[in-house]
């Protein structure tokens, strides 16, 4: 399978405008600020270059919602293979990428939610 | 301040402060999946779902300052205990960004705080190693195992006295019981127009009329 062209990631990683983590600071530690302003890619942003693998398992104590009978899940499980595969062929460092890729966009989008409601409602500085 | 320190066997209950907690960050577009033959390929989840798959897939952690919300009864027997992101207060209440004065604060963490039921307000403490206001993160959950956090309770630095204690546990009971609702329904017509004039998108119910603007109130 030919490969698809590579998203910028590097673009992704230069990011500067994810807010903290928590604020915190333990012994022998130095403390995280929260500014949205940092020029340089924070410190606990270097710290979740760890990564893990997960088993995601469909296996639960009792039958999932959606999981279908064996003979719904037969004709979705058909339609699966026939429905064109979207696999991409990557290399570790391109799915490194791409986990810190989630977490980017996570993070910018809880800031920008959270800028919204901000902007909604009260300005409690004019309240006198 | 509002908090105690709790003695190392102490068990695990509601209101606990963790630091170091593993939070991940998932997605349900395009991963990255460790395939079989021990080779890396990207996906859908859509895809792994509708297949009902199991995969090993590659997601980020990082380690965050954490809340237990899972009621002590659960947190003592349960297989895996909840709790929410601590983080910095500004960034949670994005409100309080530029807040300096003690009285807007004053107003931001208890009139404020009425309002917005997303949150927690914890004040600093050296202690756990707060150096800043900071707040619970509702909309930030993370699940650990029981067990595993038991022992890891040397990352539990402090936990809330009982006051701080009851307030949480019904702030995040609130939290959860939150429902959806269209609060403009019960506005006049006039209080419509203004609710209307801000958020363009309202929608009048079918018992309200919205005055249009050029309307006088002598009708």
């Amino acid at each position: 399978m030919s490969s698809s062209p590579l998203v910028d990631w590097e673009q992704a990683m230069d990011r500067d405008r994810l807010s903290g983590s928590a604020n915190w600071a333990v012994e022998g530690a130095v403390s995280v600020t929260s500014s949205t302003q940092t020029t340089s890619i924070p410190r606990w942003l270097r710290h979740a270059s760890l990564t893990i693998l997960l088993a995601a398992s469909s296996v639960s104590s009792f039958a999932d919602p959606w999981a279908q009978t064996r003979q719904q899940r037969g004709r979705a499980t058909m339609t699966a293979v026939f429905r064109p595969c979207r696999r991409r062929r990557i290399s570790a460092i391109e799915a490194r990428r791409i986990a810190l890729s989630i977490l980017y966009r996570a993070e910018e989008e809880r800031l920008r939610i959270a800028e919204e409601e901000a902007a909604r409602g009260i300005d409690w500085e004019d309240i006198l | 301040m509002i908090y105690e320190y709790p003695p190392r066997d102490a068990p695990i209950r509601q209101g606990d402060i963790f630091l170091g907690l593993p939070r991940v960050e998932v997605s349900l577009g395009r991963i990255a999946v460790l395939e079989e033959d021990g080779e890396m390929s990207e996906r859908e989840w859509r895809e792994i779902a509708e297949a009902n798959e199991e995969v090993t897939a590659v997601f980020p952690l990082r380690p965050v300052a954490a809340i237990v919300a899972t009621q002590d009864c659960d947190a003592s027997r349960g297989r895996d205990i909840t709790l929410c992101e601590i983080r910095s207060f500004p960034d949670v209440e994005r409100k309080s960004q530029n807040t300096v004065s003690p009285k807007s604060w004053k107003n931001i963490l208890t009139q404020h705080a009425r309002i917005n039921q997303k949150w927690f307000y914890l004040p600093p403490d050296e202690t756990i190693g707060f150096p800043d206001k900071m707040a619970v993160d509702f909309m930030v959950s993370l699940r650990v195992p029981r067990l595993e956090l038991e022992a890891l309770r040397d990352h539990r630095k402090a936990r809330l006295n009982s006051v701080a204690d009851e307030h949480f546990r019904e702030r995040i009971a609130e939290f959860f019981r939150r429902y959806p609702y269209d609060e403009w329904y019960s506005l006049n017509e006039e209080e419509l127009q203004a609710y209307a004039s801000e958020y363009p998108d309202t929608q009048p119910f079918p018992w309200q009329r919205v005055a249009a603007p050029d309307e006088g109130l002598d009708e």
